[in-house]
């Protein structure tokens, strides 16, 4: 209840939160491995729309939890930029946390994989940002091109006794990838 | 990456399937020759999906 009031002050008027910065921030860094996948996603939209006001005061925050051994965190963090790359307008700020998404797709953990693949679509499709992506593209189109393909691994058989059910957990980042890799060829690649 | 989109149709998944096509409406836009060289193979995974 308590993060849900304070993402409702996030998005209704976030300049306001300006002096709570640095005690939010650890309480969200505790709570962004939490078991439950919803506080998960509340922590991560707080957190990236604070982004979009109060870039300096979270920089050193989001890089702590980047360096985390835990994989929830580290998703977490990396869906939040998929909450601040809309309409933002300080491509600066997201500078150092680029390398760091591109690197996350080769995670080895589905959720980290596919939040990165989604926050980079967002960052790919704001114009804004073409001064700190062009250099990158290239790299991006070969990492996401990997994870294209359907990888027999990631199917689980789930048997419902008279009849069994392939569960096909890369289904979402194949979509996630296929995104990212349409939106890098909208605003990136020139044809002519 | 129009090789790959291609591919991409015969995903067994609904949602992957359906972002392929609206990734080949957007290829067909920006790199038409590109799309058109590679018909054959594109006709072939359609024929085979619907």
């Amino acid at each position: 209840m308590f993060l849900s009031t304070v993402r409702e002050i996030i998005v209704i008027n976030p300049k306001c939160l300006t002096q709570y910065i640095q005690n939010l921030m650890p309480l969200y860094l505790a709570q962004s491995n939490h078991a439950e996948e919803y506080i998960r996603n509340i922590v991560a939209e707080s957190i990236g729309k604070l982004f979009i006001t109060h870039p300096q005061e979270l920089t050193p925050f989001i890089s702590t939890a980047f360096s985390s051994n835990d994989v929830n965190t580290v998703a977490t963090y990396a869906k939040s930029f998929k909450y601040s790359a809309h309409n933002n307008e300080q491509p600066q700020f997201f500078a150092q946390f680029i390398m760091n998404l591109i690197q996350l797709i080769g995670n080895s953990d589905l959720s980290v994989k596919r939040y990165s693949l989604e926050s980079l679509s967002m960052i790919f499709y704001n114009i804004q940002f073409r001064p700190i992506l062009e250099d990158k593209v290239q790299q991006v189109i070969e990492i996401t091109l990997r994870e294209t393909p359907v990888k027999q691994e990631l199917i689980t058989a789930v048997d419902l006794g008279p009849f069994k059910y392939n569960v096909d957990n890369g289904a979402p980042i194949r979509k996630a990838a296929f995104v990212l890799l349409e939106n890098v060829t909208e605003k990136y690649i020139n044809f002519d | 990456m129009v090789d790959v989109v291609i591919k991409g149709f015969a995903d067994k998944n609904e949602d992957v399937q359906q972002q392929c096509l609206r990734f080949m409406n957007r290829l067909l836009i920006v790199c038409p020759n590109i799309v058109i060289d590679q018909l054959e193979q594109l006709v072939e995974k359609m024929q085979a999906i619907y």
